[in-house]
């Protein structure tokens, strides 16, 4: 015994060393788990206020510099914005007959509402630091509701698409995995053709998806920019939400099923709010 | 590099990594943002030798791990190990304010990125492919631009010595 702490005292830098690697890895294999109560969360929960602070210091410094500016546009955009008004007006009164029809039409055909869900609505806070996972912080956590594993939504150039999922919660935050990580897989199916398939990431934030596994059949279906959404089956993420565009149809010889190159409906690097469903149970 | 030093070190490296998730952000080419912790980390470390180097990684690696989607601990490993390979150059090698801390930074990269590559290969298999792509070079890149910058803001802030002052403070 009295030796072990010579030889250590000895050579207390990689005593050191050993020490925190062992720490790091055994907290990484604890976080890799599925507990609910981890150091991770802890931590998490702390520093997320800091975020929370610096966020709302910059978006207050640039927020005041950049209205000065804005205020002359906003007069013109608001001119532009009234007649869109009336415009939506009539379209409004158009669409709450058409809803109303659409809900008779239903009934008789004794369909489930599908819209179960409750929308919860976020601005996205942080981002991940580095490069290898790809994710966002937002300012909703588990006091507002927000729990782990429900899907995320946006809309952008007015396409409701589908973002990611909720993949950890602290008391006023959360992280959402985004469906262009590596670690992410969509079940997903053309809108046209109705062929499907599984997306997966490839781990950029300006990157593209890959589509697998849809069958060499539909080769002369699909076309470039035909529309991609989300097939629900057995599946966190509910079907009907748009995930992407195809940009490429690969054929390799040696599999059975096409790989599409999908380019995601949302742009994730201007993406400012996001939607969280919740309110229906989710399995995965 | 005196305790008091090291302690303002990590503090700066704190509030980068809170930076670097909120206003940096969007500071990327690509999608790809530098790594200006590491770089930060490398620079104060060849100052503070490999037990100070090693401590201010490990706790920065966390703080780190805690803000992003990585698994506690993954960024804190490899910070710690970096932190101490930086040190053990202390009072070994001097740092001009260009050349040595770009070699530096250029290892110090490489090892993040094997490092990353082997515990992504042990518990994220799918990620692993992801490292060594067109996205190490543009990080590697980037961070090699930014540390003559950095070197010359941590001896503004006098966290490393100006060449008036003794190295071994």
């Amino acid at each position: 015994m009295f030796k072990i702490g010579k030889i250590i005292s000895k050579y207390k830098n990689a005593s050191l060393l050993i020490l925190l690697i062992f720490i790091s890895l055994f907290s990484i294999t604890l976080s890799t788990g599925q507990s609910n109560f981890s150091p991770k969360k802890i931590g998490n929960s702390i520093f997320s206020i800091l975020q929370i602070a610096v966020n709302s210091t910059g978006n207050f410094i640039t927020g005041t510099f950049n209205s000065i500016g804005e205020l002359k546009k906003l007069k013109e955009e608001q001119q532009i914005l009234l007649l869109k008004v009336q415009k939506y007006q009539i379209r409004d009164r158009d669409f709450l007959e058409i809803n109303q029809e659409n809900k008779r039409l239903k009934e008789q055909l004794d369909f489930k509402d599908s819209s179960d869900f409750t929308l919860i609505s976020a601005e996205i806070i942080a981002h991940n630091p580095g490069n290898i996972f790809t994710s966002f912080v937002i300012d909703k956590g588990t006091l507002q509701g927000v729990e782990r594993n429900m899907p995320v939504l946006a809309f952008q150039d007015g396409f409701q698409g589908l973002v990611g999922k909720i993949m950890e919660t602290s008391l006023l935050t959360s992280k959402i995995s985004l469906i262009i990580d590596n670690t992410s897989y969509v079940a997903a199916k053309l809108l046209e053709s109705r062929y499907n398939g599984l997306t997966n990431g490839l781990g950029s934030i300006n990157g593209n998806l890959l589509m697998n596994y849809v069958s060499k059949n539909a080769y002369n279906s699909i076309k470039e920019g035909d529309l991609v959404i989300s097939s629900g089956m057995k599946s966190i993420y509910p079907g009907g939400i748009y995930i992407g565009r195809v940009r490429n149809i690969e054929v390799p010889e040696w599999q059975t099923s096409l790989v599409l190159e999908i380019e995601p409906i949302i742009d994730f690097s201007k993406l400012e709010y996001v939607l969280i469903l919740s309110g229906e149970e989710t399995g995965e | 590099m005196n305790n008091k030093k090291s302690f303002i070190g990590f503090i700066v490296i704190v509030f980068v990594i809170i930076l670097q998730s909120t206003i940096l952000s969007n500071f990327s080419i690509k999608g790809i943002k530098p790594d200006i912790v590491l770089v930060l980390l490398i620079l104060i470390s060849n100052y503070s030798g490999s037990l100070k180097g090693q401590s201010i990684g490990f706790t920065a690696g966390l703080v780190e791990d805690f803000v992003s989607l990585s698994p506690l601990g993954f960024n804190a490993l490899i910070h710690t190990i970096i932190g101490y390979l930086s040190g053990i150059t202390f009072g070994k090698i001097f740092l001009d304010p260009i050349f040595v801390p770009i070699v530096f930074v250029f290892i110090g990269t490489l090892i993040k990125s094997v490092l990353s590559f082997f515990l992504l290969l042990l518990f994220f298999t799918e990620k692993a492919g992801s490292i060594f792509t067109m996205s190490l070079f543009i990080e590697m890149g980037f961070n090699i631009l930014i540390t003559p910058v950095i070197y010359f803001f941590l001896k503004f802030i006098r966290i490393l010595p100006s060449s008036n002052d003794s190295r071994l403070s």
